[in-house]
């Protein structure tokens, strides 16, 4: 993993900090490499010395006050089986922090349960929760996506079919002049070259078009799939 | 228990090297990591949280080759603190020192 990768994941990772906690975060990394990269070792080094992104980001979101409320709080309105499940687990504590706000100290002094506690989270109701998530947006995608998705698809495809068409023109008009020399017209000649020209920034326009479609397309299948792994 | 442990050391460690003089994250990372091994990305989420205590506050310094660091800083809770946890691990270590030790002679 380089310096890219590992930043790109840990960022990802903690997309629920406000967005200018996760840039002094990343800064922070930043340097880390910066400084690792002066004493001369790899980015590679530097980013296996450190260790897993996700493990870091647990571990800074385990120090995060706010998240944990948030955390308990998704955690009964999905499933309040899962509540009563992890206060009977860790039983003193955790009944503390799921009925009252918990205090700067009490969060942020063990950290630790607050990971178990999510961990314990993930394995049984969060594959309840996936599965639910993954069929609703099963349906939503076959009935609201699909349509327009289809659409969207035809007319880039539509576009490029467009473009390659004016720009092969001339060669048709000639063809034509070759096979029936009696209706050549020059008017049509230039007409075609025109096309020619718009063609050519129709390809330019519809490559970015493409591009566009494809990356939107990507993230919105990352957004799925985000979605069903509860990230 | 191992990981738990690591991290409450951890802690210690990284206060006892700001009572000397301020540091910057690679730096304490380093000299850390140089006395046992440690995963180096969890220093960063202690000093963070550290700091939101108000034990440590930071300041940027621009250095020689490079970017600018952040260092940190230990303020007066954070030197409290470090006298609370430092006596703890005291008891701490001498009482398992002296389990071992009584260990030893029995066997």
């Amino acid at each position: 993993m380089n310096k890219i990768q590992f930043l790109t994941e840990l960022s990802s990772s903690l997309k629920s900090l406000p967005l200018d906690e996760r840039a002094e975060i990343l800064e922070d990394f930043e340097e880390h490499f910066a400084v690792g990269a002066q004493e001369g070792k790899t980015e590679e080094e530097i980013a296996a010395s450190l260790g897993h992104p996700q493990q870091i980001s647990k571990e800074l979101l385990g120090a995060q006050q706010p998240q944990i409320e948030e955390v308990t709080v998704t955690a009964t309105t999905y499933e309040p089986k899962e509540v009563t499940g992890t206060t009977t687990i860790y039983e003193p504590k955790e009944t503390q922090v799921v009925s009252a706000p918990p205090s700067e100290k009490q969060v942020t002094d063990p950290p630790a349960y607050h990971h178990t506690k999510t961990e314990a989270t993930s394995t049984s109701s969060n594959l309840f929760r996936s599965v639910l998530v993954a069929l609703a947006l099963g349906f939503f995608n076959l009935v609201i996506v699909l349509g327009p998705f289809i659409t969207v698809v035809s007319l880039v495809f539509a576009g490029w079919v467009t473009g390659t068409a004016f720009i092969f023109t001339p060669i048709l008009i000639l063809l034509n002049a070759l096979l029936y020399p009696t209706t050549f017209e020059l008017f049509e000649l230039f007409l075609s070259l025109t096309l020619t020209g718009l063609g050519f920034f129709l390809l330019i326009g519809m490559y970015h078009v493409t591009r566009f479609v494809g990356i939107g397309i990507a993230r919105y299948v990352q957004f799925n799939v985000n979605l069903i792994r509860g990230v | 228990m191992n990981v738990q442990f690591k991290k409450g050391v951890l802690e210690l460690c990284v206060l006892v090297l700001l009572n000397k003089k301020d540091h910057y994250g690679y730096e304490l990372v380093q000299k850390i990591s140089e006395n046992f091994q440690i995963s180096e990305g969890s220093v960063y989420p202690l000093l963070r949280r550290l700091t939101k205590e108000g034990y440590f506050t930071t300041y940027l310094k621009e250095s020689i080759e490079g970017p600018s660091r952040k260092y940190y800083q230990l303020t007066e809770e954070g030197r409290a603190y470090l006298t609370k946890l430092h006596q703890e691990w005291e008891e701490f270590s001498k009482g398992v020192n002296q389990l071992i030790k009584e260990g030893a002679h029995n066997e």
